[in-house]
């Protein structure tokens, strides 16, 4: 991996923990080949388990594929999170994730600017503040 | 032809026999390693007749390139199948190394479509 992707799994990590406020998400080589990676996203109800693992297999299209790598959903619902991660308190319902996914994304496409992220297209949920939050963010970077 | 490639074949399907048996009998993780090296046996298969790789060599540096072999080579079908196979890596992952898994982890769907990606993957080219 490169260190543009590098720095954007940077970035997807940092705003998705920011937009799941206090959800416990984490980007890692797998433990058996530090080729790969997996999302780790804990505490996810039932309910929105798919939507959190769609979420992550389009990052992994949309980075990691790119760069030969693979990126694995380790979504870890309600009860195993309960029962095997007692740190993690916080929970995240399916309506919670419906507005989280609504800023997760734009940030997201934020990072695009045909550098991370050439082919997401995410329009129809960009919102002008993250936008110019990432563009600030970018500036900052660059 | 490698010596070995029939015997990648077995070896799918004598694993994903094993996996069914341990799911049955509530042996999960076992269960879900058991699927991923059946599927995993017969992409090695498939990749080894397309002359990708060759079984005699089979190594962790498999699990990188398999997939992406799949999505490149694999027809129509091919990033389907890199899916899946990487659905069902994730499950072996967690039943090697994280929480214990149980029978709501093996989807009967995600199941399904991984015995259809390795029999699709077994057949003569």
């Amino acid at each position: 991996m490169n260190m543009d992707i590098n720095s954007a799994i940077t970035k997807c990590t940092e705003r998705m923990r920011s937009r799941f406020r206090g959800c416990h998400v984490e980007i890692n080589p797998t433990p058996d080949d530090s080729t790969f990676y997996e999302a780790v996203v804990y505490g996810v109800e039932e309910d929105a388990v798919d939507q959190v693992a769609h979420f992550i297999h389009e990052l992994d299209y949309q980075v990691f594929r790119p760069a030969g790598s693979l990126l694995i959903p380790m979504v870890v619902d309600a009860e195993d999170t309960r029962n095997y991660y007692p740190e993690v308190s916080l929970i995240l319902s399916h309506a919670r994730l419906q507005s989280a996914l609504q800023q997760v994304m734009p940030v997201l496409t934020g990072l695009d600017y045909g550098k991370y992220l050439p082919d997401w297209n995410f329009a129809s949920h960009r919102h002008d503040d993250v936008m110019t939050a990432c563009d600030a963010e970018l500036a900052l970077a660059a | 032809m490698s010596l070995l490639r029939d015997t990648f074949k077995e070896r799918s399907a004598e694993n994903w026999d094993a996996a069914v048996a341990c799911q049955g009998s509530q042996r999960f993780n076992a269960a879900a390693n058991r699927y991923y090296y059946a599927v995993y046996q017969a992409v090695v298969y498939w990749a080894d007749q397309k002359k990708l790789v060759r079984c005699e060599r089979s190594h962790a540096g498999f699990h990188q390139t398999l997939p992406e072999l799949l999505a490149e080579h694999g027809g129509d079908s091919g990033k389907d199948f890199r899916d899946i196979f990487a659905d069902v890596y994730a499950l072996r992952i967690q039943a090697d190394y994280k929480h214990p898994v149980a029978e709501k982890h093996l989807k009967r769907d995600l199941i399904q479509k991984a015995d259809v990606v390795r029999k699709s993957l077994l057949k003569p080219i």
